[in-house]
């Protein structure tokens, strides 16, 4: 191999390497309208950007801490329901109420951490499918606030952008896509700061961590703060989207087992991962929902356990590894592909 | 009073069978140190068991209950094979959704074979009661206490007075240590996944005359079995009985004052406050189970 390219041409090289990627997937995301043939195809893509945004969220506190939640959907019902009653019972519009909806859910997440974080892991597993089955008991029993079983209706009102009610499905997509994006930020953010730094310590090692001087509790607090917000805040936008909600499909079991799953499939220990996972597996349960009906409907989720189990067999890492070491490797010659030089200096 | 007595008798029927669902689960992480997600499904594959049993063969699912427990156990070693041993050492996350991913394969599986339907068995004393006193035990129900009475009383035969057992026992307490006393944990691992899942598919079976079977039906009682299994103190048998026993008083009382929908939640707070309750040494048993003076080291008799 002859000489290197100089220091700045390598540098620049290496930079553009790692941004165009990211470039490919803004015009990806932002492009959507224009390459995607017909309106099936973008609701296609706001449930990935919706479930992205939640396979995000839960990675935040599954992923980043280790701290597995089954039970992640009471914050989206939360959300789901703070978003609708505001609406609904208040006349507020959903853009704020959307805002308070998420503060609500990391509130919640923050009162249950603090009763549940002394315990480890598998104790908090347990605790989240709790809090799950408690809240849809709840939502189902205080029919008086909730409307109970029968669910909430959000008022369909023809183009009314001040109540997020559109009469295009473009808008929701981009809300869906902004959302998607936000919470990518949210999640590079995360991980490259302080908070990131102390959660991969501790998941490296806890105890050498500790010493170190990290406090565990409050780092798993902050992340799973965030976690039920971003979480919260997709729940508003489900219920402004679909305009139905009721405890049946918002504090579902399906629906963290869901997210958790196109998380750890994309790859929990990346910040894009979750988002990748949530591209692969949402056309295909789109596809399988839409294939399989009536009596043999349950085999997409059937198949959905055969990928989870596999995935955790062959690959626990996820996708988005694999996909980064293959992308460092094309590039790489790319970056510091050499000058030939009569000279040979390298 | 007479009603509260009641329903404190009809507690610990209930409670004798959510000990014996549940003696499963403690078994398995006992012995594997994994939490079974799974377990629910195969407690609904032993109550569909012994449904068809009935349909097809007129069996009593008081008959047929060890059978049936038998062939789901041997599916659980087949099971145990492909999915969890190769993660018994791997992420805690592996652990967690390697089952996760059984039971959704098993609850959806059975959902497409066997529908949306509730099934339900129709038994000679389905609706017969024995009279105490002034309060009435449920026939069923006894039976079912009955039964949890005896598979109790075999498994711990069998774990302490058998050298399979006695090497589960030692798997369970030290790994390390029964590997260098030659005990194969991999025949161990088989043996705890496929007697804790046919444990739980024999009581499937017997409580099946008085309740209704569903693919569903797993997931109702899966955060009992975790509610139980925490206050018994994870590991120890004799706990995972009181468990069973307080959460079934807990749950059948709380009708008595509450309206029934809202049954479970008082079992899953009770849940959240026995988590809150105990400390983070997971081998320690609960103040309840403290205050019962039930130990909890590892199977071992007090």
């Amino acid at each position: 191999m002859g000489p290197m390219l100089p220091g700045r041409q390598r540098r620049f090289r290496s930079l553009a390497v790692r941004l165009a990627p990211l470039a490919l997937g803004l015009a990806l995301v932002l492009g959507a309208p224009g390459y995607l043939p017909d309106q099936f195809y973008l609701r296609v893509a706001t449930f990935i950007c919706f479930y992205g945004v939640l396979a995000l969220g839960w990675n935040l506190i599954g992923g980043y801490a280790d701290q597995l939640s089954l039970g992640h959907a009471v914050f989206f019902a939360i959300g789901a329901y703070a978003t609708a009653l505001l609406q609904v019972d208040l006349g507020l519009t959903p853009w704020v109420g959307v805002v308070l909806a998420t503060a609500l859910g990391g509130l919640s997440a923050l009162a249950f951490g603090l009763l549940t974080f002394r315990w480890s892991g598998t104790y908090f597993t347990l605790a989240t499918l709790a809090l799950l089955e408690i809240g849809g008991i709840c939502a189902t029993y205080f029919r008086s606030v909730t409307r109970g079983s029968s669910g909430i209706s959000i008022p369909i009102l023809r183009d009314s952008p001040a109540m997020m009610q559109f009469d295009s499905p473009l808008p929701y997509y981009y809300l869906a896509a902004a959302m998607l994006l936000g919470s990518l930020l949210v999640s590079w953010l995360v991980l490259t700061s302080k908070l990131g730094y102390r959660l991969r310590a501790i998941r490296a090692n806890r105890e050498a961590a500790q010493l170190a001087g990290v406090n565990l509790f409050r780092s798993k607090l902050a992340a799973l703060v965030i976690s039920a917000s971003l979480v919260a805040a997709a729940g508003g936008f489900y219920a402004e989207y679909i305009q139905f909600i009721d405890p049946d499909s918002t504090f579902s079991l399906q629906l963290a087992v869901n997210m958790a799953l196109f998380a750890i499939v994309g790859g929990v220990s990346t910040w894009w991962g979750p988002a990748l996972g949530a591209a692969i597996m949402v056309p295909i349960t789109q596809y399988t929902s839409m294939q399989l009906t009536g009596r043999l409907a349950p085999l997409g989720e059937v198949g959905l356990g055969l990928i989870l189990i596999t995935v955790i067999l062959l690959r626990p890492q996820g996708v988005a590894p694999a996909l980064a070491a293959f992308w460092t490797a094309v590039s790489r010659r790319f970056v510091e592909r050499s000058v030939p030089d009569a000279r040979g200096v390298g | 009073m007479l009603g509260l007595a009641q329903a404190v008798l009809n507690g610990l029927l209930i409670g004798g069978v959510y000990g014996l669902i549940t003696i499963g689960l403690t078994l398995v992480f006992g012995v594997m140190k994994v939490v079974n997600f799974a377990q629910g499904e195969f407690l609904m594959l032993g109550m569909f068991g012994a449904y068809f049993a009935w349909r097809l063969f007129g069996l009593d699912p008081a008959v047929s209950a060890l059978g049936i427990g038998l062939i789901v156990g041997l599916l659980g070693v087949l099971v145990e094979r492909v999915v969890i041993e190769p993660i018994v050492h791997a992420t805690h996350l592996s652990q967690i959704f390697a089952t996760v991913g059984v039971s959704l394969i098993l609850l959806n599986g059975a959902a497409v074979v066997f529908g949306n339907d509730y099934y339900s068995v129709h038994t000679a004393y389905q609706t017969s009661t024995l009279a105490l006193g002034e309060l009435r035990l449920s026939v069923p129900n006894l039976i079912s206490f009955g039964w949890a009475v005896i598979m109790v009383i075999v498994l711990q035969v069998f774990l302490f007075y058998t050298d399979v057992g006695r090497a589960l026992r030692a798997t369970a307490q030290n790994r390390d240590a029964a590997i260098l006393m030659g005990i194969d944990p991999r025949r161990m691992f088989m043996m705890a996944f496929g007697i804790g899942v046919g444990l739980t598919a024999v009581a499937g079976a017997v409580i099946l005359p008085y309740t209704t079977v569903t693919p569903q039906s797993g997931q109702q009682y899966i955060v009992i079995m975790f509610t139980v299994m925490v206050l018994g103190g994870l590991t120890s048998i004799r706990g995972t009985l009181a468990g069973g026993l307080v959460v079934g008083v807990v749950q059948s009382v709380s009708t008595v004052f509450l309206p029934t929908s809202l049954e479970n939640l008082v079992v899953f707070l009770v849940f959240l406050a026995a988590l809150a309750l105990t400390r983070s040494d997971r081998t320690r048993p609960s103040w309840p189970m403290r205050a019962l003076r039930l130990r909890s080291r590892a199977f071992r008799q007090s």
